[in-house]
């Protein structure tokens, strides 16, 4: 299924939900009525006031409910993984079990495009995992010691592309707002739960008299209530739960084309390693996660058999068909091109926007090789806050001695350290450009450990280095949009009334176009291979001194909001324009790879493999 | 519709208790969200002393390679080399009671004041090193030198941004309301990473870009 596709079936998924929503609130005022009437209408069934009253009530905690949880949800995946007890993993870390998973999850991030999560860990021994996160962006992946432990690397490899795959396909998105709507509706069972509480407690010294006896009949009567929406909110969450797994399971495959990896994974669960958590909140995140979180009738997962089946299922019906690469033995001589090649044929360009959304195991290796090939020491420093700030500079510095010299002193201006680690860097370590886009995703992982006093400091600096040379090129901008989307978690987010028009297509189109042209007749031939493939974009393309990356910047800030069907149109009419000349250089190549990162449509590597 | 009179005259009890169920419902789920704040800042608390940490353990792994390689030249400096690997295993010490009682005060502030004086030590032992010239040919040394240059520069960033959380922590812990929380959850406030003057006060260095080799040793 298309990328896009995916996305626009997350959206009618979370239509459903809130519609189940509303049917679970109906559900619940009709019960609170019914319940009120009868204890103390004394049967007396249409009473209006007594309607108006339940509507109220249960409308106002419900309301409160849903608006707390969702002010919980809008801090993204973290904010679910740390009430799970999870702790971030620093990506510097040299623990060897730590070191795998970080490994393993940075691989795939790059071979899929998307920005490389943060990784939670949860101190318990059983083997689980989940991904959470409003968008792409905030997304995060969390996993169990146990994981880690008693899981091979294969193994691993299948539970986090099963991870991925619900990040690709917006599940995550679907299960945030699951757990804000239910919030709303599990907040009836808990006042119902604390006024039970509290009647016990204010009923024994008072003795029974009238109040307390209308009282405890609100008490019992909200509990019931609450019991009501509270099986209501776990049948629509494991309903929803199950069927996401089934998918996540067989596009794990589809990535990894290893079944066994997460077979196995899935086995080892089965055969006593066991998936249940021991986090208080297990309950209300169950179906974020790899394997059933909590031991309950409501199951937000399939049975571990039938998964198993028919993850083995999928793989004969698979290998049937084609005989694909698998991980082991995927030809290294591909990956070895790609450290070395200039330019990138149109054919791997159109290979990468039909993979978006997914990767395979020759994008994996890919991935692994420009991650091995890195200067050991850039990696070192990737992995480090104070030295990841340098990398990001050493890579904006200009090749022009003079102007390098005035940066490095802009930079020491603030700080001399970062200076002179800038320039030791640049000096002892050379990232081509291919590297570029892995290294500055490296970097932004790490970054995100920065306090928000360094982070303003870090970006001033930064601003200031970009203006020295009084002009913002393709890189410089590239770097600008993946720090502030990886850091600021927002960066692209559409800005509040803003709407994308068909005059920011063309823009994003237009800059395209022209920075793979050296004259306007390049230019234009682009421009019309864009049309080819988007007819509603208008007939020349736009001028190119206003085709500036600040006003990329807007443009792109617009089209983040639109509908999938217009992100789409737009991708493919930036690839079209990319593919005209036949001919793209790696600078091309990395800016589409950027644009698409911008709008929250990640691009594959796209691999100079013939 | 009904007005608000018409509902009141149904029954006040009923309305009194439909309006205190309500009023716990809000309570509980701000108590739930400054209780998620305060999780999360104390998070980024552990996680910011954690940063440090993988840079400590990286300065001791370092301090022995450093001695051994410089000791052929230094026959005259044997007691700083031996007030280094002193104060190095004070330091591996003090990092592994830290290690097996995260978060308490004391043996974070016994951690700090270690590596400061390790720090101190160090920051001696650089300077000395500048008084050999056949040291400064030695690449080994050198290396070492640039590592560990930078080593304490991770430090001291590290060491920022935990110092930044810890702040933000602490002071969310004593503002109104959250303190309401903090106390109703016990929620203990972290400590600073800072040695104290006197740990650091070992020998008298100037680090701020004065020293003799101020080129190679930026922020110390």
């Amino acid at each position: 299924m298309d990328f896009f596709e995916s996305q626009e079936r997350a959206k009618r998924n979370t239509s459903w939900l809130v519609a189940l929503f509303f049917i679970g609130v109906i559900a619940t005022v009709v019960s609170v009525h019914v319940l009120l009437s009868l204890t103390i209408s004394k049967g007396k069934l249409f009473d209006p006031s007594m309607f108006a009253l339940s509507v109220g009530s249960v409308l106002t905690v419900v309301g409160v409910g849903t608006a707390a949880k969702f002010i919980q949800m809008s801090h993204g995946g973290s904010a679910v993984a740390q009430s799970m007890g999870g702790r971030q993993v620093d990506p510097g870390s040299s623990d060897p079990d730590e070191r795998r998973i970080l490994n393993v999850v940075e691989e795939m991030a790059i071979a899929s495009g998307v920005r490389v999560p943060p990784v939670y860990i949860m101190e318990d021994e059983t083997i689980n995992a989940f991904a959470a996160g409003n968008s792409e962006k905030d997304s995060v992946i969390g996993v169990t010691r146990g994981c880690i432990h008693a899981l091979s690397r294969d193994e691993l490899q299948g539970v986090m592309a099963h991870e991925f795959s619900h990040i690709f396909h917006r599940d995550t998105r679907l299960n945030m707002r699951l757990v804000a709507w239910l919030g709303g509706i599990f907040a009836i069972s808990m006042v119902g739960r604390i006024l039970i509480r509290s009647q016990m407690y204010s009923r024994s010294p008072r003795g029974k008299n009238n109040g307390a006896a209308i009282g405890l009949g609100i008490g019992v009567a909200l509990f019931l209530i609450g019991i009501v929406g509270y099986f209501f909110g776990r049948i629509i969450q494991s309903a929803v739960s199950r069927q996401r797994e089934f998918l996540a399971d067989a596009s794990a495959v589809q990535y990894t084309r290893n079944p066994e990896g997460i077979a196995g994974a899935l086995e080892k669960i089965a055969r006593g390693a066991g998936s249940q958590l021991s986090a208080p909140a297990a309950a209300e995140f169950s179906h974020f996660f790899f394997a059933n979180g909590i031991a309950s009738f409501f199951s937000t997962h399939p049975p571990i058999e039938e998964r198993i089946a028919r993850i083995r299922g999928t793989h004969m019906m698979a290998a049937g068909v084609t005989a694909l690469p698998t991980i082991q033995q995927a030809p290294s001589a591909d990956v070895h091109q790609v450290a070395a090649f200039h330019d990138v044929s149109a054919t791997a360009i159109r290979g990468a926007r039909r993979g978006m959304g997914s990767f395979n195991p020759t994008d994996l290796n890919i991935a692994r090789d420009v991650l091995a090939g890195l200067p050991a020491t850039v990696v070192d420093a990737a992995r480090n806050p104070f030295s990841a700030r340098a990398v990001i500079c050493s890579l904006l510095l200009s090749k022009n001695g003079h102007q390098r010299d005035l940066q490095i002193a802009t930079i020491a201006s603030t700080d001399t350290a970062l200076a002179s680690a800038t320039d030791v860097l640049a000096r002892s370590a050379n990232i081509s450009p291919p590297q570029r886009l892995p290294v500055i995703e490296l970097c932004a992982a790490t970054l995100t450990l920065l306090s928000p006093a360094q982070y303003e400091q870090f970006r001033s600096v930064l601003t200031r280095l970009i203006s020295t040379d009084s002009q913002v090129d393709r890189l410089e901008w590239t770097v600008r949009v993946i720090l502030r989307s990886a850091i600021e978690g927002k960066g692209s987010e559409p800005k509040p009334g803003a709407r994308a028009t068909a005059a920011d297509a063309a823009l994003v189109v237009s800059v395209l176009a022209w920075s793979g042209a050296t004259n306007e007749t390049l230019a234009t031939r682009a421009w019309r291979a864009a049309r080819g493939s988007d007819a509603s974009l208008p007939t020349a393309q736009i001028a190119a001194d206003l085709c500036t990356l600040d006003a990329l910047d807007e443009s792109l800030r617009n089209m983040c909001g639109a509908p999938p069907d217009s992100k789409r149109k737009l991708v493919d009419a930036c690839v079209a324009c990319v593919a005209a000349d036949g001919q793209t250089t790696v600078d091309e190549a990395e800016l589409l790879r950027a644009i698409c990162a911008a709008i929250g449509a990640p691009m594959p590597l796209i691999a100079a493999v013939a | 519709m009904l007005s608000a009179p018409a509902i009141l005259a149904v029954s006040p009890v009923l309305v009194a208790g439909i309006a205190a169920g309500t009023a716990i419902a809000i309570v509980a789920i701000w108590l739930m969200a400054v209780y998620n704040g305060l999780v999360s800042r104390r998070v980024r608390v552990q996680n910011g002393f954690s940063q440090i940490d993988v840079q400590l353990r990286r300065r001791h792994d370092l301090v022995p390679n450093l001695v051994a390689t410089v000791k052929g030249y230094m026959q005259h400096e044997r007691s700083t080399l031996e007030a280094v690997t002193l104060a190095r295993t004070a330091a591996i010490t003090a990092r592994g009671r830290v290690t097996a009682a995260p978060g308490d005060a004391m043996a974070t502030l016994a951690l700090a004041n270690a590596e400061g004086a390790l720090q101190a030590m160090l920051g001696q032992l650089m300077i000395l090193m500048e008084r050999y010239p056949d040291l400064k040919a030695n690449n080994n040394a050198l290396q070492l030198q640039e590592e560990l240059v930078s080593t304490e520069n991770r430090i001291a960033f590290a060491r920022q941004a935990y110092n930044d959380a810890v702040m933000t922590y602490n002071t969310k812990l004593a503002v109104f309301p959250d303190v309401v929380v903090a106390r109703l959850f016990s929620f203990a406030s972290a400590t600073l990473f800072e040695a104290e003057e006197s740990a650091r006060a070992l020998p008298s260095v100037e680090f701020n870009g004065t020293g003799p080799n101020s080129a190679t040793m930026p922020g110390m």
